[in-house]
């Protein structure tokens, strides 16, 4: 059954990151997949290459825009002018959607690149929500946020992140982007239930899963995108999916990217859920192991490529 | 709670940007996160006793605050250390490894990046590697060698633009030559050196050894070209001429001032003209001539 989301935004089907190393093979073979995503900001200050090559892949295929420098969480003024080429970009493109990350990336007008995360509690819930609508007015289309992977937690967080998500997403009429892997990590980091995280999302809210894989150093897990899915990220995918019916997929792998078809492949392995599902007892065993030997279950990462 | 004007989308959390400035200031303190902690100039940012991690971030069951607040310092500077890398990479093999990160932290230090895109995050390296890195070797040319490098990055990005074609040129009339004023390409730049620091580029290219060398002036034009940038060795005299284009001037003027300021004849330079503007016009470094108005 399928769940539709809230804007009736479209399952698109599994696709793939849009990557500079891919450039030539996508060009050269037009290959089967559903849709590329891209890194918003690869592509809205440059009128190069990158900007050449997109609008001829998105001649093709759907584009789904995704962004790492909106920092919605931030308390730096919001930048319009970054809204602007954002919205261009967007409409050049024909985007299906935008999205970014529940985070923000710097303050006091200086920039750190990355998604650093907020404590949650009401202040920055009660800001992050004002900022998404005004986010949402200007670029007149719902924001679709990811939850990042987190490395350390807040002494000032009252509430579990996926009441956080909840809450944000309903009071300020957002759309989720539900990264199974940043589960994993985040979980693995802080200690926590994976499942009770998955069970307090809002899926009529997602509207795009993302799968990745990671890197684990035995005291914590770092969100590289370097490798294949881990099983456990995939045994989370299918509970996503059977609880929404499917939603568009996206592989990220960012860095020692292996050739296209190895990165399709690796995403095309989202079949066997989407065409299957999970089984409602399948999902009570996985949650029964995740309770009861929970470090098994996690253990299993080691069997990538095994499904 | 936060306060917001809807209008404007500025938002106030007073709590939470104390606790974000405490948080960028820990994590890209040059001396580490304790140092960091320990820093006495932003009492009202921090949230606890000096230096007290766990008052903030939570221990996990593996790791201390310290080191989970550590994880975000670590790639703080080596995410921004990689991008100075890539668009600067002779200057970090001139300089090796270990020196070029310590400048990188001193660079980031001193001009941290204040822009969503990472392609401005080094738009002020050069100019530090030459006044304020004043202990590198080859001062002068390891700062010469980052502007080439620089402009190589920010040409790329530049916007694609309609070229002037050879028709076009051909069509314009001998007699309206000296009115004609040549709008180059935004993928266009132009240097003048003190020193072959592309000479230097080409060596590493081809895998050939090059010593640093000595003061000669070099000129040099960076464009694109179907979407390849490309590095375009000029002579004085081209470099007098384009210049003065690229300052506005038409054809008539621009003459005049590569004329004042070269060696060569003018019969010889007015002879050489025509072949310049076709190799140019040819590398699609106009976007369009206008014939100014006598």
């Amino acid at each position: 059954m399928t769940i539709a989301n809230r804007w009736n935004l479209p399952d698109l089907g599994l696709g793939v990151g849009l990557r500079t190393v891919h450039y030539s093979y996508i060009l050269a073979n037009w290959p089967d997949v559903d849709w590329f995503e891209i890194i918003s900001e690869n592509y809205m200050d440059s009128g190069g290459r990158p900007l050449h090559i997109l609008e001829q892949v998105a001649e093709h295929y759907p584009i789904v825009m995704h962004g790492v420098a909106l920092s919605v969480g931030s308390t730096d003024p919001i930048d319009f002018e970054y809204l602007r080429k954002l919205k261009a970009l967007a409409a050049r493109v024909n985007a299906a959607w935008v999205g970014d990350h529940i985070c923000w990336t710097g303050v006091a007008g200086r920039n750190g690149h990355d998604l650093y995360p907020i404590p949650y509690n009401e202040e920055s819930l009660d800001h992050i929500v004002k900022r998404i609508k005004v986010v949402q007015d200007y670029l007149e289309r719902p924001l679709i946020l990811e939850n990042p992977s987190t490395y350390l937690t807040f002494r000032a967080s009252t509430m579990p992140e996926q009441e956080f998500v909840r809450r944000m997403a309903e009071e300020s009429d957002c759309g989720l982007l539900l990264d199974v892997n940043n589960v994993y990590v985040t979980c693995r980091n802080h200690d926590l239930d994976p499942y009770e995280f998955l069970a307090g999302i809002p899926y009529d809210r997602v509207v795009q899963i993302h799968l990745a894989g990671h890197t684990d150093k035995g005291s914590h897990c770092i969100d590289t995108h370097n490798n294949y899915v881990i099983d456990p990220v995939w045994e989370f995918y299918g509970y996503v999916h059977a609880r929404t019916g499917g939603r568009s997929t996206l592989l990220e792998w960012d860095a020692d990217i292996p050739e296209f078809p190895v990165v399709h492949a690796e995403v095309l392995k989202a079949r066997r859920f989407r065409e299957a599902g999970f089984s409602e007892e399948d999902l009570a065993v996985l949650r029964g192991q995740q309770a009861i030997e929970g470090d098994a279950v996690l253990a299993k990462g080691d069997r990538h490529g095994g499904l | 709670m936060a306060d917001c004007n809807a209008s404007s989308g500025e938002t106030r959390a007073p709590e939470l940007e104390r606790l974000q400035r405490w948080m960028f200031d820990v994590i890209s303190h040059p001396e580490g996160v304790v140092v960091g902690a320990q820093a006495a100039d932003a009492p009202e940012r921090c949230l606890t006793r000096p230096g007290q991690l766990e008052d903030v971030v939570k221990r996990s069951k593996a790791l201390t605050a310290e080191e989970r607040v550590t994880i975000y310092a670590n790639m703080y500077i080596w995410r921004l250390v990689d991008v100075l890398l890539e668009d600067f990479p002779l200057v970090q093999y001139l300089l090796g490894e270990d020196l070029f990160y310590d400048t990188c932290v001193a660079y980031l230090t001193a001009h941290p990046s204040t822009h969503y895109s990472l392609s401005h995050l080094g738009n002020h390296f050069s100019e530090f590697l030459l006044q304020e890195a004043r202990d590198i070797p080859h001062r002068e040319f390891v700062h010469e060698l980052a502007v080439l490098e620089d402009a190589v990055s920010t040409v790329f990005d530049e916007p694609q633009a309609e070229q002037l074609t050879l028709e076009a040129l051909a069509a314009i009339s001998e007699d309206r030559w000296a009115d004609a004023r040549f709008h180059v390409i935004p993928a266009f730049q132009l240097y003048q050196f003190r020193y072959p620091v592309n000479d230097f580029v080409r060596a590493r290219r081809e895998d050939r050894h090059m010593d640093v060398p000595g003061p000669r002036d070099s000129w040099l034009a960076i464009f694109r070209k179907d979407y390849t940038v490309w590095r375009l060795p000029l002579s004085h005299e081209r470099y007098l001429l384009l210049s003065a284009l690229v300052d506005g001037e038409p054809l008539g003027v621009a003459l005049e001032r590569c004329i004042e300021g070269s060696d060569i004849e003018p019969e010889k330079l007015l002879g050489s003209m025509r072949t310049w503007f076709q190799d140019w016009t040819g590398e699609g470094l106009f976007a369009r001539v206008e014939l100014v108005l006598k």
